[in-house]
């Protein structure tokens, strides 16, 4: 009776496959973010002579994400003095050293019949990827001498060449007279009380693309992020955020779009979109700091 | 006995099925562990930076003005004079707000000077900060000068304490002679009139 029993259990078990067919995917996965030139590790030498106690170093840098997804990134700083006992630590804050990540990018006149750059006024903004402030310099020059501009966060609707105004939401960034050259230099910092690009703006969505001409125009580094320009105070509405009137001669446009983390908005993460992010590395050495080796480790960390 | 023999036999295979089961699963679970160790990088990349630091340096700026420069040549190479005992404290630009130096330094004096009188005099030289209760010397050195004009370097001489809550930092020169005359120039030839500090 057992063995029947067996018998038929084993002949029911027969009788039902398991699967009918197997379907199975190889492939070589990249990592996503890197360098620009495809690295994953990177060494440099804080000044190539001595550095000196009192004074700032910077070294250049791209990321490069090369996925369609966005990808948030942190820095992780390791600071210390050879010796002193800190430098395999994660995570050490050696007094007299402050590191900080900065990026730049420039403004243009540009004709809005191809938005091709032409030649007009220019600027440069130079602004630090993560704070809890929107910290910055800024230099224009061939501007109208002795005139109000606002430099602006313009943030775009889906339609954006329809329903547009730079509202969704936008910030004023700074207000600045140029002189009587028609030159703009400030430095400041602004609490804008959100990452750029804003999670509303279209500029930082999947469906932007301002790379290799895919929208017909722009061939920019970044392919999503967020647009900042400059216009004449008169034709900003701070209120609304919303520039007044399309007076495009009169503007300066971005020609690459910006990143940036609001590191008291949803926690630390810069976000990265596809394409490549321009940084340098920005070592602040303290008058009072002890001479002596130094090492200054950042691990770019994905952010879960 | 050839059904307890099966009976055996099946226990063994369940056995046998359980072993296999249970392998399966720590195979999966460990498999499952790497894929997913795989897949959660630490980090996408590392930068590492490197270097000696040297302790600051400071130049005369303006003698008009009597400003001392911080890592930064003097701008032109003019020449300015000190009578007799007179002295003259070039100053730190700005407020420093509150420099402490967790080290004592050591200060090298650089002078390129002359004096107008055939015999060489001294000059002192001197290096310290301005803190909460005014001026405070930590560095002292007499140099003789003679009456061509030569470029003048001390050795590096220990401080008597470390700058706290220091808001500038002056190099002061002194003169110790009567009815004479100090040329001192600011640079020549690639040489600078200047204060080096050391641990």
């Amino acid at each position: 009776m057992v063995v029947a029993g067996v018998l038929v259990a084993g002949v029911a078990s027969a009788a039902i496959l398991a699967v009918y067919t197997t379907m199975i995917g190889e492939g070589n996965v990249e990592q996503s973010v890197v360098f620009g030139d495809g690295g994953t590790e990177k060494s440099y030498t804080i000044e190539n002579s001595s550095a000196i106690a009192g004074n700032t170093y910077i070294q250049n840098y791209n990321l490069m994400n090369k996925s369609e997804t966005t990808a948030p990134i942190k820095f992780v700083t390791n600071q210390c003095i050879v010796g002193g006992g800190y430098c395999n630590y994660e995570m050490h804050d050696e007094p007299g050293v402050t590191t900080s990540y900065w990026s730049t990018v420039q403004l243009a006149a540009k004709d809005p019949s191809n938005w091709q750059i032409n030649g007009g006024g220019s600027g440069v903004l130079t602004y630090e990827l993560a704070a809890s402030t929107f910290n910055y310099e800024f230099e224009a020059s061939g501007l109208t001498p002795n005139k109000s501009y606002s430099l602006i966060y313009y943030a775009d609707k889906q339609d954006r060449f329809e329903d547009w105004g730079g509202d969704n939401p936008g910030a004023l960034i700074a207000t600045a007279q140029t002189n009587d050259e028609g030159k703009i230099s400030i430095e400041g910092s602004t609490n804008l009380g959100m990452d750029l690009p804003h999670k509303n703006d279209w500029n930082g969505t999947s469906e932007a693309n301002y790379c290799d001409v895919a929208n017909g125009f722009d061939d920019y580094d970044l392919c999503r992020g967020a647009k900042v320009w400059l216009v004449p105070s008169n034709r900003y509405d701070e209120p609304s955020k919303s520039v007044v009137g399309w007076n495009p001669g009169e503007y300066l446009f971005e020609t690459d779009l910006i990143t940036y983390d609001d590191t008291d908005i949803d926690g630390v993460a810069l976000y990265l979109g596809t394409g490549k992010l321009n940084f340098f590395v920005k070592n602040e050495l303290d008058i009072a700091l002890e001479p002596g080796n130094y090492v200054v480790k950042t691990k770019v960390e994905p952010v879960q | 006995m050839a059904i307890r023999s099966r009976f055996i036999s099946l226990e063994v295979s369940l056995l046998l099925i359980m072993n296999k089961k249970t392998i399966a699963v720590i195979a999966i679970s460990l498999l499952i562990g790497g894929i997913s160790l795989a897949a959660l990088l630490d980090y996408y990349g590392i930068m590492t930076g490197s270097g000696e630091v040297s302790a600051p340096e400071f130049y005369i700026g303006s003698a008009t003005n009597e400003t001392l420069l911080i890592n930064e040549k003097s701008p032109d190479c003019a020449h300015f004079d000190l009578e007799d005992s007179s002295v003259r404290a070039f100053k730190t630009e700005g407020d420093l707000e509150g420099i402490n130096f967790s080290y004592i330094p050591k200060v090298r004096f650089s002078v390129r000077a002359h004096i107008t009188k055939g015999t060489p005099q001294d000059l002192t030289l001197r290096f310290g900060y301005i803190g909460d209760n005014g001026p405070v010397t930590i560095c002292e050195t007499d140099v003789s000068i003679g009456s061509g004009i030569d470029n003048y370097t001390t050795d590096f001489i220990e401080c008597s304490g470390g700058p706290i809550n220091a808001r500038k930092f002056y190099y002061e020169m002194k003169g110790n002679c009567e009815e004479c005359k100090y040329i001192i120039g600011k640079c020549a030839g690639g040489f600078y009139t200047k204060v080096e500090l050391s641990k």
